[in-house]
């Protein structure tokens, strides 16, 4: 069963008077449960991907699909079943993280939107919600009434993944999840985006460059390079033989230990 | 010393709301009536002396605070009431929608405070209201400009994604994630304008633009004083005094506020 | 004899006297490149703050940092302002912070290279565009005359490179220069910065070993303000004796682990690292 789907998507930006081509007919979509990496260099477009994908942006072509529904025209106030199936992390924890939020108010905020609002009526319920998000990604209950600063980096985005996961999704989009981070805690924060994925069934799209954390996280994976898909396949196989001379050099710029 | 502009306006301001506190339930003399002859100096029966009609000039000055702080800060809130939602309004909607009341704004921002008292004071008289109206119009822009420009910042935050992911509606996502986060820009804003306001009421006042003759402010002062300008200066120093204080005061806690807001300036970690 | 030496130093913030650096010594030979290895707040970037005397005016610091045989602890401002660009220039994590919006690239390269010329401005427009391209870029008039926002993070970078290295110091810091990049843009600037620093003393600082590997041969780990390990950058990964360490190697090989298999964490290894 098909989640999320972009047919013959385009975007053109005007930048400084010209036009700028971020995506070119590209077709894409994510089933039920199933694990993709969207790779490629800043700019490719792979980020302008995942951005359709939750509505954050508009195609100038092309459609967006959501349960077999086209999301392009559709005003905020009617993209309720959106907002219910699909969440995303978002790369900067700093940034996606309101300063002047409790914790509390942050990961509790999807239970107010009008559309889960009515599936937790009463607020003492929804910090029960809370605390239990908050849980699940290693955040004890004692930090709720705590802000964004007074936590370390690699918490911030647990909270971000507490956030995304409270709504109870279908569909997890995270965009370059650990860039931000210190290596010294991508690893806590990559063992929690599996363990929650698995446990939850969910499908992911995972943006990144970074090959190791698409290998480590994906089942398949799809090489974007100036706005077009390249090359797509099974991580097994495109990481392994790649076809694509852009592919190849992705994979030979990783650095590793 | 760290905010010294913060703690010299704060105190300055403390200075003028005293004298308002007081000037509400005791005066030396009535601040409306002749006390006694014109024009005498400083005694122990008049500690300012008293003016060319023979009122006693230190209880006009007390009676005067109370006026200049409600006529500056009502106007401000008030100003402020309006502006903010139309700033964030302007700032939250794309495209021409957004821009026609940041237009509008500009438009108002080409009409000193005085043009408007005079166009008001013709239609409606001169009073305490009108001359209130006046630099509450006047103000609007101010606030519109600075919250629609920290609106426009806060829109391009992380945050504001996340929350139309969350699925909140844009009325939530501005009450929720802009308001707070504009609070501080709109703080420094209400500061500046109550000393800006402060300054436009004594102009008016001083006109004949503002209150009646019953109602000593001190730009009232400042024109009855203007007869003797040559014969007894010193009763046109309090009221100037008095004024330079209040406006000074609020543009220093305006000062200090923006310094110790300024996120560039906190302690690295 | 060490281009820069950095004796006993201790940085803390602050009217409670925060420590953030506590105690460190590290020498950095004339064509010497340490990399400086540790986690948010273990006080590496202070440290090379410190070294460029840009901390904030609540910084306590004690010790000393001499830079070819002068004490920079201390020192007035207006010496230190001399020192930085001719002795000391440092390349920043975020370009775009780093640069002036407002201003066009070629005037900001520009401005440095006229410190060093003194009066004669005649040949500044040949030597900014000769820095330039020094530094990779393809088209150097059309650069110079863009505006920060109209080049890509990559050619921003560059930019910024060629900036710090344009008065020829003999020290170059870096301060997370590729964090903000993607793998691509990231392995040309760090090839960039082996070549151009080859020649120079320079200090790395990163989070990321395998980053700092590309461009150094010895790194320091620093951890809560202390130097826990030291050594040539080979033999450290090889056989890491801090469990820091350790935790760090290990969590950066996500490459060896089995899909669907936990990956090690630093935690795992020294329960102090950071969550």
């Amino acid at each position: 069963m098909t989640l999320v789907e972009l047919r013959g998507a385009e975007v053109t930006y005007r930048r400084a008077g010209h036009p700028f081509v971020a995506l070119r007919d590209v077709d894409f979509a994510v089933d039920k449960g199933e694990r993709v990496g969207i790779v490629g260099g800043s700019g490719s477009g792979k980020t302008t991907m995942a951005r359709l994908m939750l509505g954050l942006q508009a195609p100038s072509a092309g459609d967006v699909l959501v349960h077999g529904r086209s999301i392009v025209d559709l005003p905020e106030r009617r993209r309720g079943f959106l907002r219910a199936s699909a969440s995303m992390v978002f790369q900067d924890p700093n940034s996606s993280l309101n300063p002047r939020m409790r914790l509390r108010d942050i990961v509790g905020e999807p239970l107010r939107s009008p559309v889960l609002a009515g599936r937790i009526a009463v607020s003492g319920r929804r910090d029960e919600a809370v605390a239990e998000a908050l849980g699940s990604v290693g955040i004890g209950p004692e930090m709720m009434d705590r802000f964004p600063h007074e936590l370390s980096g690699g918490q911030r985005q647990r909270v971000a993944m507490a956030r995304a996961l409270i709504s109870d999704p279908d569909l997890l989009v995270a965009d370059e999840p650990v860039s931000a981070l210190d290596v010294s805690v991508r690893a806590q924060v990559l063992n929690l985006l599996a363990a929650e994925v698995r446990e939850r069934s969910l499908a992911l799209v995972l943006v990144s460059h970074d090959l190791a954390v698409v290998r480590h996280l994906c089942e398949r994976v799809v090489v974007v390079n100036e706005g077009a898909i390249v090359e797509q396949g099974s991580v097994a196989e495109v990481l392994e033989h790649p076809q694509h001379p852009y592919t190849a050099e992705l994979i030979d710029a990783t650095l590793s230990l | 010393m760290r905010h010294v502009t913060l703690y010299l306006g704060a105190g300055l301001i403390g200075v003028i709301v005293a004298m308002a506190v007081v000037g509400t339930f005791w005066t030396p003399y009535p601040p409306d009536a002749v006390v006694g002859p014109g024009l005498q100096p400083p005694s122990a029966e008049h500690w300012l002396g008293t003016d060319g009609l023979g009122g006693d000039i230190f209880s006009r000055l007390l009676s005067g605070a109370r006026i200049c702080l409600l006529i500056g800060i009502g106007s401000v809130v008030a100003a402020a009431v309006v502006g903010v939602p139309v700033g964030i309004f302007s700032g939250m909607v794309r495209g021409w929608v957004g821009e026609i009341p940041a237009r509008l704004s500009d438009i108002l921002y080409g009409f000193p405070a005085l043009l408007l008292a005079i166009l008001f004071a013709a239609a409606l008289g001169g009073s305490t209201w009108t001359a209130t109206m006046a630099i509450a119009l006047a103000s609007i822009p101010a606030f519109v400009r600075i919250a629609r420009a920290a609106t426009l910042q806060v829109m391009s935050q992380g945050y504001i994604e996340a929350a139309r992911v969350s699925g909140t509606p844009r009325t939530a996502v501005a009450a929720r994630h802009v308001l707070p986060n504009i609070a501080p820009a709109v703080g420094v804003q209400l500061s500046v304008s109550v000393g800006l306001a402060i300054l436009a009421e004594a102009g008016l006042s001083y006109l004949g633009l503002g209150s009646g003759p019953e109602t000593p402010t001190w730009g009232r002062m400042l024109r009855e004083a203007q007869t003797y300008v040559f014969s007894a200066p010193q009763l046109a120093l309090w009221p100037g005094l008095a004024i330079a204080v209040a406006t000074l005061g609020f543009n220093l806690l305006g000062d200090g506020l923006r310094d110790l807001l300024d996120p560039r300036l906190r302690e690295i970690r | 004899m060490s281009y820069l030496e950095i004796t006993d130093l201790h940085i803390s913030f602050g009217r409670h006297h925060r420590p953030a650096v506590r105690g460190i010594s590290l020498s950095v030979g004339e064509r010497d490149r340490l990399g400086i290895i540790g986690q948010s707040g273990s006080g590496k970037s202070v440290t090379a703050l410190a070294v460029m005397g840009l901390l904030p005016q609540h910084a306590h610091v004690a010790g000393s940092i001499r830079l070819a045989g002068r004490e920079l602890v201390g020192l007035p401002e207006r010496d230190m302002k001399r020192l930085r660009g001719d002795e000391v220039s440092m390349i920043f994590q975020e370009p775009m912070t780093a640069l002036d919006p407002t201003m066009r690239v070629g005037r900001q390269v520009g401005e440095v290279v006229a410190l060093h010329h003194g009066e004669k401005r005649g040949g500044i427009h040949d030597e900014v565009l000769d820095w330039l391209g020094r530094v990779g870029i393809s088209e150097p008039q059309r650069i110079a005359d863009s505006f920060p926002h109209e080049l890509s993070g990559g050619q921003r970078q560059r930019a910024l490179i060629a900036m710090a290295l344009a008065n020829q110091p003999g020290l170059v810091l870096c301060d997370e220069p590729t964090t903000a990049l993607d793998v691509l843009v990231q392995r040309q600037i760090l090839a960039l910065l082996a070549e151009q620093l080859a020649d120079r003393a320079a200090i790395f600082v990163s989070h990321d070993l395998a980053v700092v590997r590309q461009v150094c041969r010895r790194v320091a780990v620093m951890l809560e303000g202390e130097i826990v390990e030291e050594g040539d950058i080979e033999d450290v990964i090889a056989e890491p004796q801090h469990p820091y360490t350790k935790g760090l190697i290990a969590s950066a090989r996500v490459d060896r682990v089995a899909p669907g298999e936990p990956l090690p964490s630093v935690a795992d290894y020294y329960p102090g690292a950071a969550t």
